[in-house]
């Protein structure tokens, strides 16, 4: 497990914005290497577009975003994407196209566009397909597949792309119980087993709770609490963020902290 | 590797098709040439002058002109599609076939015989103006930029109706009284665009998946965007100076290949090519064939196979309207 000594991803006076809005302000933000950060916060509160300013999808209003210590838009964009895969929420499935193809894909920062010409899929696309769970699919039309299946189809080409850092829209918006439970079960895995840095929006904080190191909730643009899920899911973070009158238990199974609303 | 197999086989069934065709269309004229003969003037063994005027100035040069336009304006709708996002799309319907055919009309009327040049004038200036105009939405756009074109060429005609019939060629599509010159004008093209839009093939598999998807992926979406389209173009123009604006081939040829090999441009691109080239030189054997006794059948005012591959085209397009619809 390799343990770079600078932060891999840092978000430094932050500010990101649409023409007519500004949505991300002055913002600081350290990601450790090898650690689960889960951002919560209610909607438009600038969770998705922070993690699309980290992925380099959307460009800074403000401030900079650094990977390994330079500014993230002033390097190559395909050796950024060798550090970094975003799985985003809207992904598109093209018309026809297979399980396989579109994980695929994931490959092209590795392989090059010419790479991408001639080669098949390879043993990362075979890994990816495994660790997903979707071998039995690999040859189905991504548009036969259930909203579960699919999340999963892009889930498993973030991970062909091999890369240290995994960000994560929403990861778990369309499966059920089940899946919600293998994919964060996964996530887990991959820090312990590949030593991976994982930063993910998620809307159910019990689920951030039991399963990340660190959560961060936002609130209109800004870290309103920042910290173990024990510091952060309080009463009064659960107030100030989310407007909600809140019990946090411990939960019996894991010992995190739980809420359940009054 | 069954896509990929298939691919081939369509390819090559196309080939032996496109073969057909040219057997076809050297054998099918107002003057009766046996097989014999023009088999003769193929070898160079051939001392019957007409003979060889007819088959290597007139007929060889009309299919081989409909086989490669015809696949460039497959090629150039599968980039434009892969431009606009929207399987609708085709040089025609984008303003790009609309701005070649307008640059090709205006320079007729000023007197200007440069073809190629005018067309590329043309359909860059409406490529560039959809790059501007449609960055929200590029399929509307690219409509609405094609009706504005449509009726500045238009206004040009009411302005000056005299060279009509010769321009009417251009805005339907006719590959009537082609001879050799236009051949050697189209093939340089013909060796060099396929190849150039086929290594584009990873890039626009990519953004199939969307553009924050690309760009994570670390395509460089802004100028690989330019960069198809300008193939695109240049594809499309080139087709247009040598066959005229023939809608709907652009639009069929691709729809077909997606529903037999699928989304992967490594195989889309070529497959739409070889059934765009069977496509268009089919249609001009129909447009020839039933155009043969009617007068003027060898001038340019004969059966366009524009019309042809119109009503080959519309029920594709009313049944790719509806399945965008449903």
């Amino acid at each position: 497990m390799k343990v770079p000594t600078e932060p891999v991803l840092r978000a430094r006076a932050l500010g990101v914005g649409y023409r007519d809005r500004q949505v991300i302000h002055a913002l600081d933000l350290r990601i450790e290497p090898g650690s689960v950060t889960a951002l919560v916060g209610p909607n438009g509160s600038g969770k998705s577009t922070l993690l699309h300013a980290l992925a380099r999808v959307l460009t800074p209003t403000d401030g900079v975003v650094e990977l390994d210590g330079t500014p993230i838009t002033s390097q190559r964009s395909v050796a950024v994407a060798r550090r970094l895969a975003l799985l985003p929420q809207s992904a598109l499935a093209p018309p026809g196209a297979t399980v396989t193809e579109v994980v695929d894909q994931g490959r092209y920062p590795r392989t090059g566009a010419l790479g991408m010409l001639r080669r098949g899929p390879d043993d990362a696309v075979r890994e990816a397909l495994g660790l997903t769970g979707l071998e039995d699919l690999a040859r189905t039309p991504v548009a036969q597949l259930s909203g579960g299946q699919r999340q999963r189809v892009w889930i498993a080409m973030a991970l062909a792309q091999q890369t240290d850092l995994l960000l994560l829209d929403e990861p778990t918006t369309y499966l059920d119980v089940r899946h919600q439970l293998d994919l964060m079960e996964l996530v887990v895995r991959l820090r312990d087993e590949q030593g991976k840095t994982i930063v993910m929006v998620l809307h159910d904080l019990n689920q951030a709770a039991r399963h990340a190191d660190r959560i961060v909730a936002l609130r209109d643009g800004r870290i309103l609490a920042d910290g173990p899920p024990a510091e952060v899911l309080t009463p009064r973070v659960l107030h100030e963020v989310f407007d909600i009158d809140a019990l946090v238990l411990t939960d019996p199974v894991t010992s995190r902290p739980m809420f359940v609303a009054r | 590797m069954s896509r990929l197999l298939r691919a081939v086989l369509l390819v090559l069934s196309a080939a032996s098709v496109a073969v057909g065709l040219v057997a076809a269309h050297l054998l099918v004229g107002r003057s009766e040439l046996s097989a014999g003969e023009v088999v003769e003037v193929l070898t160079g063994r051939s001392d019957h002058g007409a003979a060889r005027v007819i088959v290597l100035r007139y007929r060889l040069p009309r299919v081989l002109l409909g086989l490669g336009a015809g696949a460039l304006l497959a090629m150039s709708g599968v980039l434009v599609q892969a431009v606009v996002r929207n399987p609708l799309a085709e040089p025609a319907t984008t303003g790009v076939g609309s701005g070649a055919a307008l640059g090709v009309v205006a320079a007729t009327m000023l007197g200007f015989h440069a073809t190629y040049a005018a067309a590329l004038v043309g359909a860059l200036g409406a490529g560039l103006l959809l790059l501007l105009l449609g960055r929200r939405s590029p399929a509307v756009a690219g409509i609405l930029l094609g009706a504005v074109l449509a009726a500045v060429t238009a206004l040009l005609l009411v302005v000056d109706s005299s060279p009509t019939s010769s321009v009417m060629r251009w805005l339907v599509g006719s590959l009537n009284a082609r001879t050799a010159g236009d051949w050697s004008a189209l093939w340089p093209w013909l060796a060099t665009l396929p190849v150039a839009a086929w290594l584009l093939a990873p890039w626009m598999n990519a953004w199939a998946l969307g553009a924050a998807q690309a760009i994570s992926l670390g395509v460089p979406v802004r100028t690989t965007r330019v960069v198809v389209l300008v193939v695109a173009v240049v594809a499309a123009a080139v087709a247009i100076a040598a066959a005229g604006a023939v809608a709907f081939v652009g639009l069929v040829a691709p729809h077909v290949a997606r529903l037999l090999v699928g989304s992967d441009h490594r195989l889309l691109v070529p497959v739409s090519a070889a059934l765009g080239a069977v496509l268009l030189a089919g249609s001009d054997l129909i447009a020839f064939s039933v155009g043969i006794d009617l007068p003027g059948a060898r001038d340019v005012a004969g059966v366009p196979v524009g019309a042809v591959t119109a009503l080959l085209g519309a029920p594709v397009l009313v049944h790719l309207v509806r399945k965008e619809l449903r």
